[in-house]
């Protein structure tokens, strides 16, 4: 703990210490690379076999903004449409979303827009929601144009960017617009936050250790 | 500098130092490579286990007769794994009313294994066994398991208004017999349901000077055997003793859809309780006609016990007991402990009293 106070009042470094953590959760049809885009953006790994998501998968991943560090906890959803409503189980108290559809599939597309209009009615009101038409490795096939997708996202208020798990295209990217796009001020915990506790213990050992200087 | 641990005294120390100049893109680059270290640890110390199942499938499910899955559970993360299933937004329970889930919640440490058993009793009418079940685990993720089957209809569970209006055994009906039986839309059939009628009609014969009729337990299968028997409309004899048909008759007036009495007159039933006149007119003016039938025709029967208490040893005051907590039964089983003398006290006036009067014909 005393090492991350330091760093958050050194005066030169400013708020670089300072922990912002959002909960985020991705939505979107079955096999349109959910659980592909997370896996390739804490990962940096792709399956391309990856396997149908029962449940909600949970994982967590700090990005570096110049003045914030922003963490997410990254809630993967199952898509099939039996699993529709446990859906607000994890979109309740998101602060981001991510719906994802499937560029070479125009279903996905349409289902993304019904994602989008439950969550502009029933999330955070204030939540940021982007929009990634996934698998623009395969542009070649595709079914949903890029401008359509952009109107639509600029119509509603989206961020919007065409991604692949596989190449990796746009992955960090588009987290990394939602990471800009998120309130710092309010829901931020600071270092050593009474929330994040279980979450910063290992953190917190590994600055101990390395401060433990013997001789 | 190379850290070394003294083999006579460890040592440590905090150093408090300024730091004049920072390079500020190494700080970033140390900063940033140390945060990945620590989601690479987080992520890779979070709880992870496997299911063998997420969908759990049950045979065609029947009344009160239990069923049971088993499912394994394995952690196969590094840490222990603490689990249980929660509720879904908006649910009362974790799961329906009909499952139990043993154990509910636990530990797995790593490497290891639990079994957990889903059992399925049905006790109350419906159409379908479906519901998802949310496993969390704590500090972790959540995963689905889809449990399903199919349901036997029966007519411990049909409400006394349908099985007056089915021309056949319940399992004998078509599906559009039955919607327009359950809506209410053929025609009354039967002053009492023939299940009940049957199930009376040979106690009254062989069972008038029956010892502890009410009151002894019949074997699980018996009772089975008299469900599928009555619910099939098998032209056998009646299968099993004379207390598995007198406790199919409990049972049977204890599941049907709704109470013989209905609730919304229960609290008027017990404050008319101490006057018969009162409880009467309850009877004549407020309940449904078919309800009346059946309270009526049972009465009539537990008369004729009555008159044989010297043989079959029972009295007017178990026999209104055991009945008025089933015909006067809560929405929530028991949930009323201190209302059963007033059950009682009601169905003892129609055990005493002359009920004829009580009859009025079919119109």
């Amino acid at each position: 703990m005393a090492n991350r106070t330091s760093t958050a009042q050194r005066p030169n470094g400013a708020t670089q210490g300072r922990i912002c953590q959002f909960k985020l959760v991705l939505l979107g049809e079955s096999a349109v690379g959910k659980s592909s885009l997370v896996l390739r953006f804490v990962k940096g790994q792709f399956h391309e076999y990856q396997e149908s998501t029962i449940g909600a998968a949970f994982l967590t991943q700090t990005v570096c903004l110049d003045d914030t560090t922003v963490k997410f906890e990254i809630w993967d959803t199952a898509g099939q449409e039996r699993y529709h409503s446990l859906a607000p189980m994890y979109y309740r108290g998101a602060q981001a979303a991510i719906v994802v559809y499937d560029i070479t599939n125009q279903d996905t597309f349409g289902r993304a827009k019904t994602w989008v209009k439950e969550l502009q009615r029933q999330a955070n009101p204030n939540i940021v929601i982007a929009l990634a038409g996934n698998k623009q490795d395969l542009a070649n096939k595709r079914m949903v144009e890029y401008e359509e997708a952009q109107a639509y996202a600029d119509e509603n208020g989206l961020l919007f960017m065409e991604t692949s798990a596989k190449t990796a295209m746009n992955v960090n990217d588009i987290f990394l617009a939602i990471a800009k796009k998120l309130p710092k001020n309010e829901q931020t915990t600071g270092p050593g936050g009474s929330g994040q506790g279980r979450r910063l213990v290992e953190g917190d050992t590994g600055a101990k250790t390395a401060g433990n200087c013997c001789k | 500098m190379e850290l070394k641990i003294s083999d006579h005294k460890p040592v440590s120390a905090l150093f408090k130092s300024e730091i004049c100049v920072v390079d500020q893109n190494k700080y970033r680059k140390v900063h940033e490579e140390l945060l990945k270290k620590m989601d690479k640890l987080e992520n890779e110390f979070l709880p992870q286990v496997t299911v063998d199942q997420t969908e759990v499938m049950f045979d065609m499910v029947k009344f009160r007769e239990p069923q049971y899955r088993d499912i394994i559970i394995a952690n196969t993360g590094q840490v222990l794994a603490e689990f249980e299933f929660i509720k879904k937004l908006d649910d009362v329970s974790y799961c329906k009313e009909w499952l139990s889930i043993t154990p509910f919640s636990g530990c797995i440490r790593p490497g290891e294994k639990c079994d957990l058993r889903l059992q399925i009793n049905l006790e109350q009418p419906l159409e379908k066994i479906y519901d998802i079940l949310v496993l969390h685990l704590i500090g972790g993720k959540d995963m689905f398991i889809t449990v399903s089957g199919e349901c036997q209809r029966s007519c411990f569970t049909t409400s006394i208004a349908t099985l007056c209006r089915c021309p056949v055994p319940l399992l004998q009906l078509t599906s559009d017999q039955l919607k327009h039986a359950e809506n209410q839309q053929s025609p009354v059939l039967y002053s009492v349901p023939r299940e009940l009628w049957l199930l009376i009609d040979h106690l009254y014969r062989n069972g008038l000077k029956t010892r502890e009729l009410f009151e002894s337990i019949a074997l699980h299968e018996e009772i089975i055997r008299i469900r599928d028997w009555l619910d099939t409309g098998s032209l056998d004899p009646i299968p099993g003793s004379i207390h598995a048909v007198a406790e199919a008759l409990l049972l049977f007036l204890s599941y049907t859809r709704d109470p013989v009495i209905p609730y919304h007159l229960h609290d008027a039933c017990i404050a008319a309780a101490s006057n018969y006149q009162s409880c009467k007119q309850i009877v004549l003016q407020k309940m449904p006609d078919l309800d009346r039938n059946v309270f009526l025709y049972l009465c009539m029967f537990l008369q004729e016990l009555l008159k044989y208490s010297n043989e079959n040893g029972t009295d007017a005051k178990t026999l209104a007991t055991v009945f008025g907590d089933i015909l006067l039964r809560d929405p929530i089983r028991n949930s009323r402990p201190q209302a059963n003398r007033g059950k009682a006290s009601f169905i003892y006036h129609f055990l005493i009293n002359d009920p004829s009067t009580l009859i009025i014909p079919n119109k």
